[in-house]
């Protein structure tokens, strides 16, 4: 008899890639909102903050993160949507 | 919450930032007279000015009232928390500003300073990390 659920075997031969935060190669950093062309690489096409499995941020920098570009965001510095899909 | 529980709190003085935004296109004059009082707004509140300043003309990420250009400024002080309260009551007033926002620095200020601390050889690695 079958089982009702398979669970999905994993690829053996898939790579799984190491993460790494971005900011913690960098001793006792603050994620600053001013440097706007760094944090411009965690957001998507359209201005969207990237998620964490994505920016592959660790979780005190991407806290960090998201607070730095709201403010950016708040003084136009960065933009909330970008040119390209407005 | 009390004063002494406070992170970096000591005697109920913390570190501030405030940024403010004109438009691109008014006088020199009127951005000096603005910038004045606001510094006399801080100094006024028992806070002192650490730092000042000027970013110059920023294309807006956005557009603002009509403007896509503007002129930043950014003054840097520690003092007591009612002095925020009297800045942005006096942004809200003047039109002259477009944006305007004043944050804690501390935890900033914190990292930057054990930075310093840091031994010369990591120090050229940051000059090398491409921003």
């Amino acid at each position: 008899m079958k089982p009702k659920f398979e669970r999905k075997k994993r690829d053996k031969n898939a790579i799984s890639k190491p993460k790494h935060c971005a900011f913690c190669e960098e001793k006792n950093l603050f994620v600053d909102y001013r440097e706007t062309k760094r944090l411009q690489k965690f957001t998507s096409e359209q201005g969207k903050i990237l998620p964490r499995r994505n920016s592959g941020v660790c979780a005190l920098h991407q806290r960090q993160l998201v607070d730095a570009i709201k403010y950016a965001r708040h003084l136009a510095l960065m933009p909330f949507v970008s040119d390209m899909s407005r | 919450m009390s004063k002494k529980t406070r992170r970096g709190a000591v005697g109920g003085n913390r570190f501030y930032e405030t940024v403010f935004v004109f438009d691109a296109q008014l006088p020199d004059e009127t951005v000096k007279a603005v910038v004045e009082k606001v510094k006399e707004i801080i100094t006024s509140q028992k806070s002192t000015i650490t730092k000042v300043e000027e970013w110059g003309k920023r294309k807006l990420a956005y557009i603002i009232d009509k403007k896509t250009y503007g002129q930043y400024v950014c003054i840097e002080f520690e003092g007591p928390g009612e002095t925020v309260k009297a800045l942005t009551d006096y942004f809200y007033i003047t039109e002259v500003i477009i944006r305007h926002m004043t944050m804690l620095i501390d935890s900033r200020l914190r990292a930057e300073r054990l930075r310093e601390k840091l031994p010369p050889k990591e120090a050229v690695a940051e000059e090398r990390a491409p921003y």
